[in-house]
């Protein structure tokens, strides 16, 4: 099941102006990323991706994912701020209920889309990526790499 | 090693077999197992199956569920979307078992959990009536996503006895007809009524099935059966406002000019013809019927030409993996037995022809009741086979993907 979300990552999620990637590896290990607006919270705190090509690159690695146990990442960028969600995915709903329900809402909104499968992604953890929070994180108690002519009485010379 | 020898004891346990192909999806293993030992409920499993919610009725050529007051669920999905296609199985030696476990419905073996399960969703239609009265339900099967249509409940392979000899379509129609009046053919007009009842709903079907057993006649060979495929064909396309609309027919052998009449006369996009076993000798043996007429020569000639008519990707044919093992006269290793398959299929696939495999279950009234499937990991390792000679020959086989039939460990491996 699903962790605990604070407040800046929901209204991120749920900012439709938000901009969302996903990232799944291949069966070589190389990265694929693609950006996907259909990512939100469901009810029962899971991640919902919507994806409308059966044969696409994300789909095909999301089902390996499911099959190997392996990971799979999420970034949001909304009003500023960035995250990054470290997940797995947990089902594939391809009929029933809540399948129709996203079938219905896609056609709603623009007509005869298709829709050919309903993630539901179990997030392990949340981390901020947004820079100055990232670069504090990042250098938290490591020895800085300080470049000395920053430091130098006298201006640097010309080139 | 010598199939007469491996017994259950001495096959590799499901974990063994996830542990041995690492590459393999568990859950394509899990479902090949459950197909071949069969699946129970317990009481508490069963209580969570609502009738409103599920689909606990169907009605299929080779067996019945919810007739009269024996609903259970007719069918499982795992969470990775496969399906596991389970018939009733009361003479199964050691299934898998069902249960409400932490307030989820899990598949369990021994005791120990091994994945939750949903049972198939009940679409729409199920729950209506044809203008004439008939439950829809009697008049197509559901599956998450195809829809099955069975024109004709017979073959007549049977009518000397030579029908094959895994099948059990004769005993099982003989029972229905007389214990639920089944009708031995579907109204045209109760199946064009009930395809556009269930296509109202949106979202829950992407293809059309149709099958049935063989139609000799006394003429033409098969030239009933594609007379009454046709008529169906023309009735279900009345539903759709294209020409061609995406659907799969499983019939006998046909000849090029019959298939050229279906394909023209008809909105249908695939074409499935089952050889059965991949291996003249054992289908002799087997399917002794379709050895006579038109024989497996003929049989595997007759796909080959499909293609050319409903094109690359669109023609396919069925095994029934195992049944190959069958004894007395069977192959005598699993080693043997996939070998010959897999170079069978080799053949069939250089020349545009995917082939694609259920898992064998010695099911009551047919000859080979009593015999027994071979291993999991025979199972596995034919998977295996079949998918690899599609991807060596760039053979798609969408036409019978995880979710348009599910019933293929096979096809399921070829979803990445």
């Amino acid at each position: 099941m699903s962790i605990d979300f604070d407040q800046a990552f929901r209204s991120a999620v749920a900012d439709p102006a938000a901009l969302k990637t996903i990232a799944t590896i291949d069966e070589h290990g190389v990265p694929h990323l693609e950006e996907n607006n259909s990512i939100h919270l469901n009810g029962d705190d899971r991640l919902v991706l919507l994806e409308l090509n059966e044969y696409s690159r994300t789909n095909r690695n999301l089902v390996r994912s499911i099959w190997f146990d392996k990971k799979i990442a999420i970034h949001l960028r909304s009003k500023g701020r960035s995250f990054e969600v470290v997940a797995s995915p947990y089902k594939v709903v391809i009929a029933g209920p809540v399948f129709e329900g996203y079938y219905r809402a896609q056609q709603e909104k623009g007509g005869d889309i298709a829709l050919s499968t309903v993630w539901l992604i179990d997030a392990e953890s949340v981390t901020e990526e947004t820079a100055p929070l990232r670069f504090a994180r990042e250098a938290a108690g490591r020895l800085p790499v300080l470049h000395l002519d920053r430091l130098a009485r006298s201006p640097s010379l010309p080139a | 090693m010598s199939v007469e020898t491996v017994d259950r004891a001495q096959q590799l346990s499901y974990q063994a077999v996830v542990s041995k192909y690492p590459d393999v999806s568990r859950f394509v293993i899990l479902k090949a197992d459950v197909q071949r030992r069969g699946v129970v409920y317990t009481e508490r499993a069963l209580a969570q199956a609502d009738p409103e919610r599920h689909l606990m009725q169907a009605r299929s050529i080779f067996h019945s569920i919810g007739e009269k007051n024996d609903q259970v669920p007719v069918s499982l999905l795992l969470r990775d979307g496969t399906s596991i296609v389970t018939g009733p199985r009361p003479d199964a030696e050691a299934p898998y078992t069902v249960d409400l476990l932490d307030g989820r419905v899990v598949l369990t073996d021994e005791g120990r959990i091994l994945e939750e399960v949903e049972y198939w969703p009940k679409p729409d239609f199920v729950s209506q009536f044809t203008s004439s009265g008939r439950p829809m339900w009697q008049v197509a099967t559901p599956r998450p996503q195809r829809m099955d249509i069975n024109p004709y409940a017979y073959c007549h392979y049977w009518d000397d006895g030579k029908g094959c000899k895994y099948c059990n379509i004769a005993a099982h129609y003989n029972k229905e007809r007389k214990t639920h009046q089944k009708p031995l053919r579907l109204d045209p007009r109760e199946v064009s009524e009930t395809v556009g009842a269930a296509i109202r709903q949106p979202g829950r079907f992407t293809t059309i099935g149709l099958t049935c057993g063989s139609i000799l006649g006394d003429g033409e060979l098969f030239a009933a059966e594609v007379d009454i495929y046709i008529e169906t064909l023309q009735a279900i396309g009345e539903n759709f406002s294209t020409r061609r609309f995406p659907s799969q027919l499983v019939a006998s052998a046909f000849s090029p000019e019959q298939l050229a009449r279906v394909h023209e006369q008809t909105g249908l996009l695939t074409y499935t013809s089952n050889i059965e076993v991949l291996s003249e000798e054992k289908f002799n043996w087997i399917c002794p019927g379709k050895a006579a007429r038109p024989g497996y020569r003929e049989w595997k000639r007759r796909l080959v030409q499909a293609v050319e008519i409903f094109g690359a990707g669109n023609v396919n044919t069925g095994i029934v993996g195992g049944v190959e093992l069958a004894t007395p006269h069977g192959f005598l290793s699993e080693d043997e037995g996939l070998q010959a398959t897999l170079e069978e299929a080799e053949d069939l696939a250089s020349q545009g022809v995917a082939t694609v495999s259920c898992v064998w279950v010695p099911v009551a009234g047919s000859v080979f009741h009593k015999q027994k499937a071979p291993s999991l990991e025979y199972y596995v390792r034919l998977a295996l086979g079949l998918d690899g000679l599609r991807r060596r020959y760039g053979l798609l086989v969408d036409m019978d993907s995880y979710r348009i039939c599910g019933n293929h460990p096979d096809t399921d491996l070829s979803r990445i």
